[in-house]
């Protein structure tokens, strides 16, 4: 077991209803269980607003957990194993993460002098070797971001990710701001370096077909918790929570040209339904406005169904 | 039925000027479009969708037109001043787009803006006027148009803004929708919304749609014709059932099985090299060559013509034409 998430929970503060009150919460991540597996992705789907983003900056700390724990590989001190550059993490945007008046060359050196990677007069080398990993011209060390165009700079960011040797790498929506084209590009070349290096992957993604074409398994999240999580292709051949099966239904028949919904008021984290989140757009908890008692009163628990597939609904 | 052709673009050249250099952003775009009919542009980033949609109603600045026709209803909206051509602008032909938190007034509320659209076509005051906003709101399936007149941009959700956005622009009854990667912002569900709910307002009205996105998956769902476009140029056009199942131009092709599906897994995605080319650096002949895989020596010298091949369906790659029976 790579990295083993137990219950995690992140709240923020959200608005407050009188001056001295106290501020509502807002569960973000509200008690979260995976686990990765040395040289595996899991995906992690879910509609904005779920919670995606915030789960893969919290495992990183870069949102503070309200609860729950966080373990990597056999570190028992969380602050040794965050500070190592085990886990790395890319972002969807790579002009963002790059400082426009450094050359790339350089912003990736920075990385191998914090960690001490390589001994300083090997580090030029270092970062050439990496630019060929990721397909670039060595060549191409000494220009600045703005010079790259954006499949480029995403494999920018994923050497400087690789520059410290990671064995897990979160990828928030790595591909999302890409042209088809250049998108199945990075996507082949995540593959292929973790078929090299045995890199585990967060993927994290709104876009199922892409999804499917790079994760092992899959996790669909709603509203700050888990409703699904199983191996990719008996997620999309069958999914048995209704939520996953919409989200699906809803990606597969964009292929094929008719469209059933659900309605689209996603629950509010501030402020979210009693019971199962899911259940006021739920079509089988809901029928035509009374709910089933279960399904609006008591908290599903994200239970096992068969081999590895979890699941958290009462009515299955 | 008898078509009759609302819009007729031919020529169609969109210019920017850096460093005194003359960048061509549209570069020889003509296409028809007829009444009440939806057609889809299809490009990736960059391709000059956008200039080409903003173009049609001159919000093209600081880009220049430099030449050629944009006839609507027998009128060339190129050659008009400033002024006549708000006559067609937000009435005519009305625009929706990507972010619509970026095109909604955040202080004003919703109803008002909406009020303000309808005020500007000069026919209805007053509480007619707000009569009229609630209609449009209805039109758009807001669930609670009373509650949607009051509340502001911000305390609305994607698809909640972006209907506002569409009765904004449905306030005078236009011929022309161009809808600029209307659901690219969106989650699928509500991209699943808002998408059958323009098809809806379509049948209701009879407007025009010309629908611009990135999604090749999306316009299946939406248009009747398609118009592919690269670097500038539309490089292939056509039934949207017919290129979507056989592909003639190699970019097509290239950007279709590029797709990611759902329903099968794929070792190794097909990718096609290299990047799509910045206008200051377009390849000569064909701009796809560097990255075309049938392309041929004389691909880099010849620039090919936009050739029609078979009924109503063109493509500019010489290299195609004999494999249409």
């Amino acid at each position: 077991m790579l990295l083993n998430v137990r219950d995690l929970k992140t709240y923020f503060p959200g608005r407050k209803q009188y001056l001295f009150s106290k501020p509502e919460q807002i569960k973000a991540i509200d008690g979260v269980t995976i686990s990765i597996e040395e040289g595996e992705t899991l995906g992690l789907v879910g509609e904005s607003g779920s919670g995606k983003s915030t789960l893969g900056k919290a495992i990183v700390n870069l949102v503070t957990k309200t609860g729950g724990t966080v373990t990597f590989k056999d570190f028992t001190d969380e602050k040794r194993w965050s500070n190592s550059g085990k886990i790395q993490m890319i972002f969807q945007d790579p002009l963002a993460s790059l400082n426009p008046r450094m050359t790339v060359g350089n912003a990736i050196s920075e990385v191998l002098k914090y960690h001490r990677i390589v001994p300083k007069y090997k580090i030029m080398l270092r970062v050439k070797a990496l630019f060929r990993m990721v397909e670039l011209s060595p060549d191409l060390i000494f220009n600045y971001p703005h010079q790259f165009s954006g499949g480029q700079r995403q494999r920018i960011g994923i050497a400087r990710a690789l520059a410290v040797n990671p064995e897990l790498i979160i990828c928030d929506e790595v591909v999302s701001a890409l042209d088809v084209s250049v998108q199945a590009q990075i996507i082949n070349l995540l593959k292929r370096l973790q078929v090299d290096q045995g890199i585990a992957y967060l993927f994290i993604s709104h876009d199922l077909a892409v999804v499917r074409q790079i994760a092992h398994r899959i996790a669909v999240l709603y509203c700050g918790r888990i409703v699904e999580i199983g191996r990719t292709d008996e997620i999309i051949s069958s999914p048995m929570h209704p939520y996953t099966q919409a989200l699906f239904s809803v990606a597969s028949e964009s292929n094929s040209g008719s469209m059933s919904m659900i309605s689209t008021e996603v629950a509010n984290p501030a402020n979210p339904p009693d019971g199962c989140h899911f259940h006021p757009r739920c079509p089988i908890a809901n029928n035509s406005g009374n709910f089933i008692e279960a399904c609006a009163s008591i908290d599903p628990d994200l239970n096992e169904k068969s081999g590895g597939r979890m699941v958290a609904c009462h009515q299955i | 039925m008898k078509q009759i052709i609302l819009l007729q673009v031919s020529g169609l050249k969109t210019h920017i000027i850096t460093n005194g250099k003359s960048l061509p952003i549209v570069d020889d775009v003509s296409f028809d479009m007829n009444k009440g009919e939806t057609v889809g542009l299809v490009g990736e980033s960059g391709c000059g969708k956008s200039m080409t949609a903003l173009s049609l109603i001159g919000l093209q600045k600081p880009a220049k037109i430099i030449g050629g026709k944009v006839i609507f209803n027998g009128t060339d909206l190129v050659s008009l001043d400033k002024k006549s051509i708000r006559e067609y602008r937000g009435k005519k032909i009305a625009m929706i787009f990507q972010e619509p938190m970026t095109s909604l007034n955040p202080v004003m509320s919703c109803g008002k803006q909406i009020l303000e659209a309808v005020k500007m076509q000069g026919e209805l005051n007053g509480a007619h006027a707000k009569q009229r906003v609630i209609e449009l709101l209805n039109l758009v399936k807001y669930p609670d148009p009373k509650m949607g007149y009051k509340s502001y941009p911000h305390e609305l959700s994607g698809g909640m803004r972006q209907r506002v956005m569409i009765a904004m622009a449905l306030a005078g009854k236009p011929d022309l929708l161009i809808a600029d990667e209307p659901t690219t912002a969106l989650d699928v569900t509500v991209q699943a919304e808002i998408v059958n709910l323009l098809k809806k307002i379509q049948q209701q009205l009879g407007m025009a749609i010309l629908f611009i996105t990135h999604d090749i998956g999306l316009i299946k769902q939406v248009s009747d014709k398609i118009m592919v476009m690269y670097a500038g140029q539309i490089i292939e056009e056509g039934p949207t059932e017919i290129i979507l199942k056989s592909p003639l131009h190699p970019y097509t092709k290239a950007l279709l099985a590029c797709l990611p599906r759902i329903d099968e897994k794929m070792e190794i995605l097909p990718s096609i090299p290299g990047n799509v080319p910045t206008p200051d650096n377009y390849p000569s002949g064909c701009r796809f060559h560097p990255r075309c895989s049938i392309a041929v020596e004389g691909c880099s010298v010849d620039e090919p013509e936009f050739v029609e091949v078979s009924d109503s369906r063109k493509v500019r790659c010489p290299y195609v034409h004999h494999s249409v029976a």
